[in-house]
């Protein structure tokens, strides 16, 4: 607010509304706080609803004093033994912001070096510790006075919203990751211990979940079931709830391409759609699921795993 | 003049009435919609959130904070929500609980702002909106962006710089080569304007067109 220019009561709501328009635009939504207002009330977990007693008990009967000074005594033993793991068991809960958008480099060329490639890409300031992921769409069609070779960019960053108002985007998204550890690897960052993550789309959650390694640049087809890691989220045990349809799924092992926008279930242990009859499937399956559309194949005889060896 | 005299006092009665918890036989109900159910509820933060932040940054002037207190108010509803009545409006239920979480900031900053009076015409201004969009039509952002494209050239400018893109007044006044008053002033005509064109949209008798007031 411009401390300079006092405003009359009068004109403080015209005001407040302008304030909003220019943040929101004209019939925008306020979509983070929507997510955090909807994480705290309907999406919160039932456990943490707080029961009050119906009757308000009698502090100061015998019971209650030895109840009390056990009480206490057991809240201190627990409390110096969280203070005391404090460093290895903490949960952390990190937002990843991330835009898929069409761009004209010829990143498709394995003879540009990954470095050459940031070098090309679109004037923008990533935030810090942000990463970028290219590639082709070997089925896209030329862009009227662009380059012949379009592609594909994958933006991400932890932490800040990406502010970039991003030409022909074709995704945006985030992803919210609770987790009870958190590590960095050579495959990327690794979540541990009672993992959830939830975009728009998709809550999962996992026993373990890994995010390919800041700085990662790599060149590869959209369409690519072998060389894609780069810009997948992969995790395994995972129980996966698709929010628009309220289909859910068990499965040993998840990949979710942020770039494509596909969530792929290998070993599948649970399947039930809620929006038809499921179909037949067997333990071990694999499940495709792109936007409302979903796919089932029979479980390779050969499995190849698409979840890298740690 | 005798009958928009009329009307104002009738929208602060009106207002005054909602502050105060009392029923009016025509209020306008929250739909079909149960605010007790989750699905129904998410429906409702997403349909009285912006107004509610327009009502919060009013009362507040700060947008960090109006965020904060409607976001602690959805949040307070839903776990009062055995308290609510279901034959009021959801739209006041909200809008008091907002403002109580602005007494409490208030009390909290030692600050004192805006009188019952003007308090009670800021309420009256959002209900407005609140209550249109319940009964389905435009909501308050379409309505201005509409009365926005219709505001002369000099206004509209200022507005953008000064709201959309962030400048101080000083920083307007350098921009347009025009003494900080000027736009100072410039900025009132625009806020007046858009609240004459709101006015008529909010009562269903069109846009009107503006010129310089």
């Amino acid at each position: 607010m411009d401390p300079d220019y006092p405003l009359q009561p009068s004109e403080r709501f015209l005001d407040a509304a302008l304030r909003e328009q220019a943040r929101l635009g004209a019939g925008g939504r306020d979509e983070e706080m929507i997510h955090r207002i909807l994480q705290a009330t309907v999406h919160r977990p039932v456990n943490a609803v707080l029961r009050r007693p119906l009757v308000a008990p009698n502090l100061w009967d015998r019971r209650s004093i030895v109840v009390g000074v056990g009480a206490v005594a057991a809240i201190v033993t627990v409390g110096v033994w969280v203070l005391s793991s404090l460093n290895y068991s903490r949960r952390t809960a990190q937002e990843y912001q991330f835009v898929v958008r069409r761009i004209a480099d010829p990143v498709a060329d394995p003879a540009i070096r990954p470095s050459a490639i940031v070098a090309q890409a679109p004037l923008r300031s990533l935030p810090p510790g942000g990463w970028m992921v290219h590639a082709a769409h070997p089925n896209a069609s030329p862009l009227v006075g662009l380059s012949p070779v379009p592609g594909y960019e994958l933006i991400a960053s932890l932490g800040p919203a990406l502010t970039d108002s991003a030409f022909d985007t074709l995704r945006q998204g985030r992803l919210r990751i609770i987790a009870d550890h958190q590590s960095a690897t050579d495959m990327g960052i690794r979540y541990e211990g009672r993992v959830e993550i939830e975009d728009a789309e998709y809550r999962i959650e996992a026993q373990q979940a890994t995010l390919p390694p800041l700085g990662n640049v790599a060149a590869r087809s959209i369409e690519d079931d072998r060389d894609g890691l780069d810009s997948c989220l992969l995790a395994t045990e995972v129980r996966v709830t698709q929010i628009s349809t309220g289909r859910t799924a068990s499965a040993a092992r998840l990949r979710y391409d942020l770039l494509a926008g596909t969530m792929e279930l290998s070993g599948l242990l649970a399947f039930v759609d809620r929006e038809g009859p499921t179909p037949a499937w067997q333990r071990g399956d694999r499940l495709r699921m792109t936007g409302s559309e979903y796919q089932i194949e029979a479980r390779p005889v050969d499995a190849k795993a698409s979840f890298p060896a740690p | 003049m005798e009958a928009k005299f009329v009307t104002n006092i009738c929208a602060l009665a009106k207002c005054y009435q909602d502050m105060h918890f009392l029923t009016i036989d025509d209020r306008p109900q929250s739909g079909d919609l149960d605010p007790g159910h989750p699905e129904d509820f998410a429906v409702l933060v997403e349909r009285h959130h912006r107004d509610l932040l327009v009502y919060a940054v009013a009362l507040t002037r700060s947008d960090a904070t109006a965020r904060d207190i409607v976001q602690d108010s959805f949040i307070v509803a839903y776990e009062k929500m055995h308290l609510f009545d279901v034959t009021r409006d959801f739209a006041t239920w909200m809008r008091g609980i907002v403002r109580n979480k602005w007494r409490e900031w208030l009390r909290r900053e030692r600050k004192y702002d805006l009188n019952d009076n003007e308090l009670a015409r800021i309420d009256a201004a959002v209900a407005i909106w609140q209550e249109r969009q319940t009964q389905g039509h435009d909501p308050l952002s379409i309505a201005l962006e509409t009365c926005l494209t219709k505001l002369p050239e000099d206004l509209r400018e200022t507005i953008e710089l000064y709201y959309y893109e962030g400048c101080t007044g000083d920083e307007v006044a350098d921009r347009l080569r025009l003494a900080p008053a000027a736009i100072r002033k410039r900025l009132q005509r625009a806020r007046s304007a858009l609240k004459q064109c709101l006015e008529l949209r909010g009562t269903g008798d069109g846009a009107g067109v503006m010129g310089h007031t």
